[in-house]
């Protein structure tokens, strides 16, 4: 009896997962279309700051391997 | 143990690679420095034309504490083997304005300098004094703990005996503001002045990062000028020439032409080297000064490589190169009024060669420009010809040119350079030149085997330092240790030396397994 309640609770929660992962998602490609636009603001200079820093943020944890 | 003609072979006779011989040499180990050209010293060098004998990389002694430390684990006296001198006036520096002054060692002396070019800064001056006075206290007091036997000098009991001092205390602060912030901005905190400013800002060069990307710990380079600059007799190759007598008084050997073309692996571990006539010398272990991109992409191979490693080594930046111009005089000039003349610009023109040129491959006017100069033969006439005098002056250009190839004009900038340092700091210098040579980025990577001609290796940045920058001990190669600017700490003769005591230490530790 317990174990039928504890699944029909798991079978409710799904569609609540999927609406919330939707909604991060959604939530995502805003701050995705943020960054986006808010580079191309940016005048070169800090744009190719930025780059590098990205770049380097990005490439610095292979260097843990050397 | 017989199969090996040597305990240890090293690739490179940097000071790193001497610093490992020596150490190893007198731990009783059969040691072999390979020099691919025919003079030692690397990065810190000379050449020798005629008698004019420039230096080459390092241009003066910083740090000597640790020279001493190096000395103490070899168990000798440095005053044996070294014979250096202070300098001072530490620079004679020129500004845009025309403003000429001799920055001398004296705190309080240079409180007066500060005070003619903008009396509101001699208040920020103090305070920047008083900051960096106890860093340098700290620095100092890690340095006067006895050194201990060399395997045990990578130990973190150690380093926590160095570190964790009561007196180190009142550093803190002061070490973790520097430590968060970059340069610039710690030198605008203290001084009001453009020009002040900038003569307080530009030696970040040294450790080739602009002031924006650099640690505003570096402005403690700047103080240590106050506490000496210090020139070897014989020039800054004295100090490589040092190590390989103290090498060779233990045993070791070196041989110079001899270009190392691969580290031979088997089985993952290095078990030494072949030379590009097709010799090979088996080894123990193998120590590279080399470039850690050489070491890796050319002598370890690709094909032994994992992926991670290999995008790591290939991404990893270089620093900026340092072209020089050497320049041998047919008479003394007396306008070469100190060791070192440093030409600086404005501060926006300062800027501008980062973001409007160096970013873009592109080369400035030579007058909007700023140069190092050094005078070897200033504090040291043996250095040049009887009555005459050698300049060597660094300049900031980047490695690829967006328009140009660096072969095509090497000579037409260098004389175009020339002509500015005649207008700007020395009348008559142009006519007064008996030889040049114009060592661009390309040219240093060809002479020195260089990777973008970047004398400090790696950058000096966050990212590409402590655990970011290649191990002394390789993660990769079983039995293949690194020395020199590209591992911990980075670029600089003092740092190359503790660089090559920590290789030594960790091999000394794994010897045993080997």
């Amino acid at each position: 009896m317990r174990d039928k309640k504890a699944g029909a609770g798991e079978a409710a929660e799904a569609p609540k997962k999927k609406r919330h992962l939707k909604r991060n998602l959604f939530i995502l490609a805003l701050f995705a279309l943020a960054g986006y636009y808010y580079g191309f603001q940016l005048d070169e200079e800090k744009r190719s700051r930025m780059n590098k820093l990205l770049f380097e943020g990005r490439e610095m944890w292979f260097r843990l391997f050397v | 143990m017989a199969r090996h003609e040597y305990d240890v072979v090293i690739i490179g006779s940097g000071v790193g690679g001497l610093t490992c011989g020596a150490l190893l040499s007198k731990e009783g180990m059969k040691v072999l420095v390979l020099e691919q050209s025919d003079r030692i010293g690397g990065c810190c060098s000379n050449y020798n034309h005629d008698g004019f004998q420039p230096d080459v990389g390092a241009v003066f002694v910083i740090g000597h504490e640790m020279y001493y430390k190096l000395f103490e684990l070899l168990d000798l006296r440095l005053e044996d083997y070294l014979d250096y001198r202070l300098i001072d006036p530490v620079y004679d520096t020129i500004l845009d304005d025309g403003t000429r002054v001799l920055l001398p060692r004296d705190i309080d002396e240079m409180a007066e300098v500060v005070a003619s070019i903008s009396p509101a800064d001699v208040d920020g001056y103090y305070r920047y004094c008083n900051d960096m006075q106890k860093i340098f206290d700290l620095y100092l007091s890690a340095l006067s703990v006895p050194m201990p036997a060399l395997q045990d000098v990578t130990k973190l009991s150690n380093a926590i005996k160095m570190m964790g001092r009561r007196e180190q205390l009142p550093a803190l602060p002061v070490n973790m503001w520097l430590a968060t912030r970059t340069l610039d901005k710690v030198v605008n905190s203290y001084f009001k002045d453009d020009r002040i400013r900038l003569m307080f800002g530009w030696e970040n060069l040294y450790a080739a990062l602009p002031a924006h990307r650099c640690t505003g710990m570096l402005s403690n380079i700047t103080y240590m000028g106050r506490m000496g600059y210090y020139y070897p007799k014989g020039g800054m190759i004295a100090i490589p020439k040092a190590l390989r007598k103290i090498m060779e008084l233990f045993g070791g050997e070196i041989r110079f032409d001899s270009l190392v073309e691969k580290i031979v692996i088997k089985n993952g571990r290095a078990e030494g080297v072949r030379l590009a006539g097709g010799d090979e010398i088996s080894a123990k272990a193998v120590i590279s000064n080399a470039h850690s991109r050489t070491t890796y992409l050319d002598l370890v191979g690709e094909e032994h490589l994992p992926w991670v490693a290999k995008r790591a080594v290939k991404n990893q930046p270089c620093s900026i190169p340092a072209p020089t111009f050497y320049v041998g005089l047919k008479e003394k000039m007396d306008s070469v009024r100190a060791h070192f003349t440093v030409l600086l610009t404005n501060r926006q023109k300062f800027d501008d060669v980062w973001y409007e040129f160096y970013d873009k491959g592109l080369l400035y006017r030579p007058d909007d420009g700023a140069f190092l100069i050094s005078c070897a033969s200033h504090d040291d006439p043996d250095l040049a010809p009887e009555g005459k005098q050698v300049l060597s002056a660094i300049y900031i250009a980047p490695y690829k040119l967006k328009y140009h190839e660096w072969d095509d004009i090497a000579e037409e900038w260098a004389w175009d350079c020339i002509d500015s340092l005649d207008k700007r700091a020395f009348p008559g210098l142009r006519s007064n030149v008996e030889w040049m040579d114009s060592v661009t980025p390309v040219e240093l990577e060809r002479r020195l085997k260089l990777p973008e001609g970047a004398f400090f290796g790696l950058e000096m940045s966050g990212s590409n330092m402590g655990p970011f920058r290649p191990n002394y001990r390789s993660r990769i190669i079983d039995n293949l240790y690194l020395t020199g600017q590209c591992t911990n700490p980075g670029g600089g003769v003092p740092l190359v030396m503790l660089s090559g005591i920590a290789a030594s230490s960790m091999l000394v530790n794994d010897w045993p397994e080997l």
